[in-house]
């Protein structure tokens, strides 16, 4: 026995080792699998007329050296085997049989009794088995003399039943007949085999029967000279022992009764068992004989587990009934068997006594003399292993005793004991391959996350993935290495997915953190999944920045460059061949965002919603006029996520982000641009290069709605260090808000303004002014008029059908509507504005000004009233010197007239929406004096000939 | 004389950590980790049972081919790992407790520091 088998548990000692085998090549594996899960289902046969029941274990594949250990341990023996085999033709039958024949001849020093399923037989040849002469000497070949009257009744009623079933069908196949061989069962295929529960039955209660004639079996005591009975080893190494005497008796005596022992359990009756084998213990004590007294004791622990835990079988075989016909479930031997019993009961085990026993199920009777208790077991098992590790040939045996131990204390919850029985089975030194120490980690760290403790079982479990790829080994299996990595993340606090591992929390030990990405990164390099390895990487970099060092991340960023430069890293989650999804690490700290802001469009350009423009507040129906209580603030919170202005399909729309880089290294982020859902939205990349840390830089994202509706903007999407990253909100922790809600309204065209006038130096102080895209500024003296014209232009591609032009100004609506007047109708009839034409529009401005001067600003000038004199002497040293004109001018100061000629706009679908656009143009008209009464009276009538030139005192001409 | 000293905070993860063979420091990185496993049960399975006055010294807590390890763990869960080769027979018990003590002491000199966080990273000077 060179390899333990981890799966073992200490109620496998009650278990009858059956052998399920597949012969031929025709049946599919796949298909031999699923049989076998179908047949190991049937794991607890109750026996006609016994209050027992058997237990089975059923194998693949068996080495024959285990099945030498059979006399020390009768568990081990080999006891049944089944045949699985699939036939086309009748000459298969005959093939197979042969192969049958010598498989049972493989095991035959231990076979009780045996079986041949053979499927796919066409209906008409389904007879075959049950011709009357096979009947007779089927099964009983094998077994000893003496159990044929035990066996046979049982195996006629089987086949006479099928007998009576299928003789009505004509027996065309003669010729085969006689080649057929005893337990042979023939079925239609292997889906449609609905008897063959009821046959394993039949098949299992004969196996009982013969076991039960071995166990009641007294012939030796008759004997002259007892048997000894050996281990294996015992046997190769020659006895040194004296084959006489008293002691030799004894020993003879008590390995004989330890067997009796062992047969009781088999057969269902632990408690005859536990007697025997304390028998047994003594006589083995009394004359040293180590091993086997160890496996007196480990029968003992092993029978009175199965009588204090008898719940332990039912949980499992429950839950493989409701499994039925789950053909997914391939799992093989060689796995270690997951009961669900253990999770089940270990929560209640605390208290646990024979007495939480659930009703119906039959009681031994439990209080069995010599029963150990829960505590005495594992002290018993201690001994076991004692005794066990004094054999070096026994370290199977040990290793396996451990384990058992191990899955006892599971269930009572000692789970420190536990480790101390497995940290003892890493001390035994059993020489096995690369392989098998593979499966002893992994066993070993299975065990460990059994009893909680995930750090020791994720040590093993790493342990084991080393060994995969040990330099020793001349083939390293890369892939299992990996998938035994993934395995250990859990325990240690490690996640796959960067939204499970909190960034920054604290949890779990970085320096082994840090260093398992590394092997994983190195394996998935090994096993040449460079995507794979990328994740790896990204979320080595992104998720531990913390705790790596400058020259770390360095080191690590031009790694993950060089690898994208080969593959490009992707922004979707990885699906490995083992199903395991590794979900896609966004870089949202690489770099950092600090804010994100979406931009309204320009005013000019801003949609204006009519409905809007006409909209009249509803009446406030509360009765406050002002509360601090917010009513519906969940409705509002929704509405804030809604941005409130709006976009315009087809124009260009901007979000406007700050971003740090806390690496230290140059960060090119390219193809930089939002990512919205919901809506189509044509994106502009940015690119960008952010030296080492530092901040913030702005960044401008530009994109083009090209639908209307709501568009949503959930985070944006770059690449960076070749890897592309799709960030959004919700995985930012700093962003409360996982989307922003923008309405876009449909196309509207868009119009451009000129007009013939210079541009004006100075900004409009109207309000309103955010629309202004052109500026005209005239200066006029006042009465003077002038014809301006305002080219208006269509940008866009759509034509623009509707125009309403209207004048804003300060001054009184009916000065303004004199001061400018402009054609309307003119204009009204060059709509609609095609696309890239233009049209003009003439705004004819008139600069009205008062022709009086107000007192206050004529008060320092002119004191004396009436004084002709002066008077006409100013004006004629005005004539004479410019310069004394220019101070009077300023003393006469211009008007300023500013006006917005505004252009309210529609067309394209935006109109049917009901939204249109405004732009305007701001006009500044200096309007200066031309003449100025400063001073005037009313004169006497007689006067009025003459007097007119004398009463227009003062003027000032300017033209 | 100890070969590493780890100083682990109460969610488990290492506030401080020095090990004397400097090449070998992922190893005793190692060590220590799967010590807390044990470490976890004790504290488990003695707070089940009494309900206070339990002595902070774990004692060891388990032998490996080379080293012994043992645990100390505060009434705040803070916990202090001292692992020695296990060639070295010359340490007693009594010694593995004042060092301890020690080096309980020492922790709570620096937690007296105003400027220390609780939970940060101890830098050694």
């Amino acid at each position: 026995m060179s390899c333990p088998d981890y799966s073992q548990s200490s109620e496998d000692h009650q278990c009858l080792l059956v052998i399920v085998k597949l012969i031929g090549t025709h049946l599919k594996s796949k298909s031999y699998h699923r049989l076998f899960d179908r047949i190991s289902r049937l794991n607890n046969v109750r026996i006609a007329d016994q209050q027992r029941g058997v237990w089975l274990r059923y194998r693949k594949s068996y080495p024959k050296e285990n099945n030498d250990w059979g006399d020390f341990q009768a568990h081990r023996k080999v006891v049944g085997l089944l045949c699985v085999g699939k036939i086309t033709s009748n000459a298969d039958i005959e093939n197979l049989s042969k192969d049958y024949e010598q498989m049972k001849k493989y095991y035959a020093n231990t076979l009780y009794d045996s079986r041949c399923l053979l499927f796919g037989v066409l209906a008409d040849d389904s007879d075959l088995f049950d011709d009357g002469p096979s009947v007779e000497k089927n099964g009983s070949e094998t077994l000893d003399a003496g159990n044929k009257n035990i066996d046979c009744p049982e195996e006629v009623i089987l086949e006479s039943d099928h007998a009576s079933q299928k003789n009505n069908l004509p027996n065309k196949t003669e010729p085969l007949q006689q080649n057929l061989r005893s337990g042979v069962i023939v079925y239609p295929s292997a889906e449609c085999c609905i008897q063959l529960e009821d046959h394993l039955k039949d098949y299992v209660s004969s196996l009982f029967w013969v076991l039960e004639s071995k166990r009641l079996d007294r012939s030796y005591e008759k004997l002259e000279k007892l048997p000894l009975l050996l281990a294996p080893f015992e046997r190769v190494d020659g006895i040194t022992i004296d084959n006489e005497g008293r002691s030799f008796k004894k020993r003879c005596q008590g390995r004989l009764r330890k067997h009796i022992g062992d047969l009781c359990l088999l057969a269902g009756l632990p408690g005859e068992a536990i007697s025997h084998y304390s028998s047994a213990a003594d006589n083995l004590r009394s004359v040293n004989d180590w091993l086997w007294l160890g496996a007196a004791l480990e029968g003992l622990c092993a029978a009175s587990a199965v009588i204090l835990y008898p719940e332990l079988h039912k949980p499992g075989s429950l839950t493989r009934n409701s499994s039925f016909g789950g053909s997914g479930d391939l799992l093989g031997s060689r796995q270690p068997r997951h009961r669900s019993g253990f999770s089940k009961t270990s929560k209640k085990a605390g208290s646990f006594t024979s007495s939480s026993l659930p009703s119906g199920i039959d009681r031994y009777d439990y209080k069995v003399k010599n029963c150990l208790t829960p505590d005495e077991i594992i002290e018993k098992y201690k001994e076991v292993v004692l005794q066990y590790s004094k054999f070096k040939a026994a370290c199977v045996i040990e290793t396996e005793a451990s384990i058992k131990a191990t899955r006892i204390l599971i269930l009572q919850q000692q789970n420190l004991l536990a480790s101390e029985f497995l940290k003892n089975l890493l001390f035994i030194n059993i020489q096995l391959s690369d392989e098998e120490k593979i499966q002893r980690y992994c066993a070993l760290s299975h065990l460990y996350s059994q009893i909680g403790m995930e750090r020791k079982a994720a040590f093993f479990k790493r342990v084991a993935a080393m060994q995969c790829v040990a330099p020793s080994n001349p083939n390293p299996a890369w892939f299992q290495c990996y998938n035994l990595l993934l395995e250990t993340l859990k325990g240690y606090k490690l996640s796959v997915d960067p939204k499970e591992f909190m960034y920054g929390c604290k949890s779990g030990w970085p320096v082994i953190q840090i260093r398992l990405l590394h092997e994983l990164v190195v394996t998935a390099k090994r096993m040449g999944n460079t995507a794979v390895a990328i994740r790896h990487m990204q979320f080595l970099l992104h998720n531990m920045d913390n705790h790596l060092s400058d020259e770390e991340r360095r080191e690590m960023a031009s790694m993950l460059e060089s690898c994208t430069a080969k593959v490009e890293g992707t922004p979707s989650p990885l699906v490995l061949d083992t199903g395991t999804i590794l979900p896609a690490v966004p870089f949202t700290r690489l770099p950092k965002i600090r804010s994100f802001k979406i931009q309204d469009l320009a005013p000019h350009l801003r949609p204006h919603s009519k409905a809007r423009k006409n909209f009249v507040p509803p009446p406030n129906n509360s009765p406050f006029i002002y509360s601090p209580i917010q009513f519906g603030s969940i409705g509002r919170e929704r509405s804030k996520l809604k941005i409130e202005y709006e976009w315009i399909q087809g124009d260009v729309c901007e979000v406007a982000m700050q971003v740090y880089n806390p690496m230290p290294l140059e960060l090119k982020v390219s193809n930089m641009s939002v990512l919205a859902e919901g809506g189509a939205l044509e994106a502009f990349p940015a690119s960008l290069s952010l030296p080492a840390e530092s901040g913030p830089y702005p960044v401008n994202l530009l994109s083009c709605p090209h639908a209307a509706g709501d568009i949503n903007i959930v985070g944006y999407s770059m690449t960076v260090l070749g890897v592309k990253s799709q960030c959004r909100f919700r995985d930012i922790p700093q962003f409360k808000q996982h989307k922003y809600a923008v309405k876009v309204v449909p196309a509207l065209p868009k119009l451009q303004l000129q007009t013939s006038l210079a541009k004006s130096a100075t900004f409009t102080s109207m309000a309103d002014s955010g629309s202004i895209i052109s500026s005209g500024s005239l200066s006029l003296y006042a009465g003077q008029s002038h014809d301006c014209a305002v080219v208006l232009t269509n940008i866009s591609t759509l034509q623009i059908s509707e125009l309403l032009v209207t004048l804003d100004s300060k001054l009184s609506k009916q000065k303004s509507s004199a001061f400018f007047t402009w054609d309307d109708e003119q204009l009204q009839k060059s709509l609609p504005l095609e696309p890239e034409s233009s049209t003009n529009l003439t705004l004819h401005i008139t600069a009205i000004a008062d022709f009086l001067l107000q007192d206050s600003i004529l008060a320092d000038v002119d004191t004396s009233r009436g004084d002709i004199s002066r008077s006409t002497s100013r004006c004629g040293s005005r004539k004479g010197s410019t310069a004394s004109f220019s101070g009077f001018s300023e003393t006469y100061p211009m008007k300023t007239v500013e006006a917005l000629l505004k252009f309210e706009y529609s067309g394209g679908p935006g109109m049917d929406a009901e939204h249109f656009r405004e732009c305007s143009v701001s006009l500044h008209v200096e309007v200066q004096s031309s003449l100025l009464f400063t001073k005037w009276d009313v004169l006497p009538a007689e006067v009025y000939v003459n007097g007119i030139a004398a009463a227009v005192e003062a003027f000032a001409l300017h033209c | 004389m100890a070969v590493c000293v780890a100083v682990i905070a109460k969610e488990n993860y290492p506030l401080y950590i020095k090990t004397l063979p400097n090449e070998n420091e992922l190893k005793f990185h190692y060590t220590v980790h799967t010590s807390l496993d044990v470490i976890e049960e004790r504290i488990h399975s003695v707070s089940k049972n009494t309900n206070d006055l339990r002595e902070l010294y774990l004692g060891l807590l388990y032998p490996t081919e080379d080293y012994k390890v043992y645990g100390y763990v505060t009434n705040s869960r803070i916990k202090f790992i001292i692992v020695i080769e296990s060639t070295n027979a010359t340490i007693r018990d009594n010694e593995i407790r004042s060092m301890f003590r020690k080096l309980h002491n020492a922790y709570t000199d620096m937690v007296c520091n105003p400027f220390y966080t609780n939970g940060d990273i101890i830098e050694s000077t």
